[in-house]
């Protein structure tokens, strides 16, 4: 039997791995966060940090049609700054909480079918090791091209389950209420991707998501415009929208949501591969209480800088944003690295 | 045969042409618009602007819980 497996293999592998490629991709990860109390959000002053660093093996061109990954993320949190309250209302540092937690694992793999006309993509995401926020989190994907792809329609469905700590809220009655300790969440979201002329094209993107048992559900629509000015600077704009659905109730002391936002990158191209960018995003989100008929509305300034360059079977990729709001200014580096041999 | 070498120069300039489109502009990495090259904006009040909370394990302290 295990000759007869051996000889499967044999014969069957090389018909299977001709032509593939394997990549090896690790990334370094951290952010942070200086916030101010918000009137209302209940919300201490806090900080927010967070590191990560992911291992990633993939195997592209697997029969042709194929490529699989997989990957491991090690985590450092900071919970410093996650406040927990009690029934009685005394609040206390989740990382003063349990057992003093150093670092995480959460574990991811993907598995990607592709042709020349459509593709289909299904990823798995764990977490690996004990957590506050332990998670599992299943994404699919579709996309088919029509006309030598100049047109693409996709469409994305993502469902997690995730649980956070035990903790306790005034609701606007008054009323001791405890959170939700074990969220679900659903999200799809469809788009349209068309070669408008040989230097433009467009993306529209709608999408809808929802935390069950905690948010009313959202809608959003994003157009994302790419034009090439010339050879080598590239333009990118961006508009979108998200809002909550005001027919549905609130579950918590918040109230409900909106955003728009708008961005604008540039790319520069001085050498073949090489791509610098710099962006300047605005964001401006706003809840309304209609429980109290107020508004609070938030406006966030992030200028992105981003530089990729690929040398031989080397990719190294480095990206970092700075942003400024009323409530918060804070910023996030990311590095990655990959090896295709 | 002008009428073949008019079809066939038509094709390798087509050829040619498409395949300027393909790397040069519109399927250039920059001009890609799923990834992103430099990174999405942070939501600080609401976290509409993130897919899920928390789901590399870490909070966000002033969104919504």
């Amino acid at each position: 039997m295990r000759n007869l497996c051996s000889l499967i293999i044999i014969l069957v592998w090389p018909q299977l791995s001709w032509g593939f490629s394997q990549q090896f991709y690790t990334q370094y990860q951290m952010q942070s966060a200086l916030s101010q109390p918000v009137t209302t959000a209940n919300t201490s002053s806090s900080q927010v940090k967070r590191t990560e660093h992911t291992y990633e093996y993939r195997i592209q061109n697997l029969g042709d049609i194929a490529s699989i990954a997989s990957s491991v993320t090690v985590l450092q949190p900071d919970y410093s700054s996650y406040i927990v309250r009690d029934r009685q209302g005394n609040e206390r540092r989740l990382s003063e909480i349990g057992k003093k937690r150093t670092q995480e694992y959460q574990g991811m793999a993907h598995l990607t079918l592709a042709t020349s006309s459509h593709s289909a993509n299904l990823r798995v995401t764990s977490s690996l090791s004990d957590s506050p926020f332990k998670m599992q989190k299943i994404d699919l994907s579709f996309e088919e091209g029509f006309f030598n792809k100049s047109t693409l329609l996709g469409v994305e469905y993502s469902y997690q389950q995730q649980v956070q700590p035990l903790s306790y809220f005034i609701d606007r009655d008054l009323a001791t209420k405890a959170r939700a300790v074990t969220i679900n969440t659903s999200s799809i979201a469809l788009y349209y991707e068309q070669i408008i002329s040989k230097k433009m094209k467009n993306l529209v993107k709608t999408t809808s998501t929802q935390r069950l048992g905690e948010r009313p559900r959202n809608f959003g629509i994003e157009d994302r415009l790419g034009y090439a000015l010339t050879r080598h600077i590239y333009l990118q704009g961006m508009a979108g929208y998200i809002s909550e659905d005001e027919q549905s109730a609130l579950h918590d002391e918040r109230g409900y949501f909106n955003l728009a936002k708008g961005e604008l990158a540039v790319t520069y191209e001085p050498i073949y591969d090489l791509l610098l960018s710099v962006s300047y995003g605005l964001l401006i989100e706003s809840e309304y209480e209609p429980r109290t008929d107020t508004k609070t509305k938030v406006g966030t300034d992030q200028y992105g800088l981003g530089f990729q360059y690929s040398y031989g079977d080397w990719r190294f990729q480095l990206t970092g944003a700075y942003y400024v709001a009323q409530i918060a200014n804070g910023g996030s580096v990311l590095g990655g690295i990959t090896w295709t041999f | 045969m002008i009428r073949l070498l008019v079809l066939v120069t038509a094709l390798v300039v087509g050829c040619a042409s498409m395949s300027d489109v393909e790397r040069g502009y519109v399927n250039h990495p920059a001009m890609e618009l799923k990834n992103r090259l430099t990174p999405a904006s942070q939501s600080v009040l609401t976290n509409l602007n993130a897919v899920s909370q928390s789901s590399a394990g870490v909070a966000c302290a002033t969104c919504a819980h």
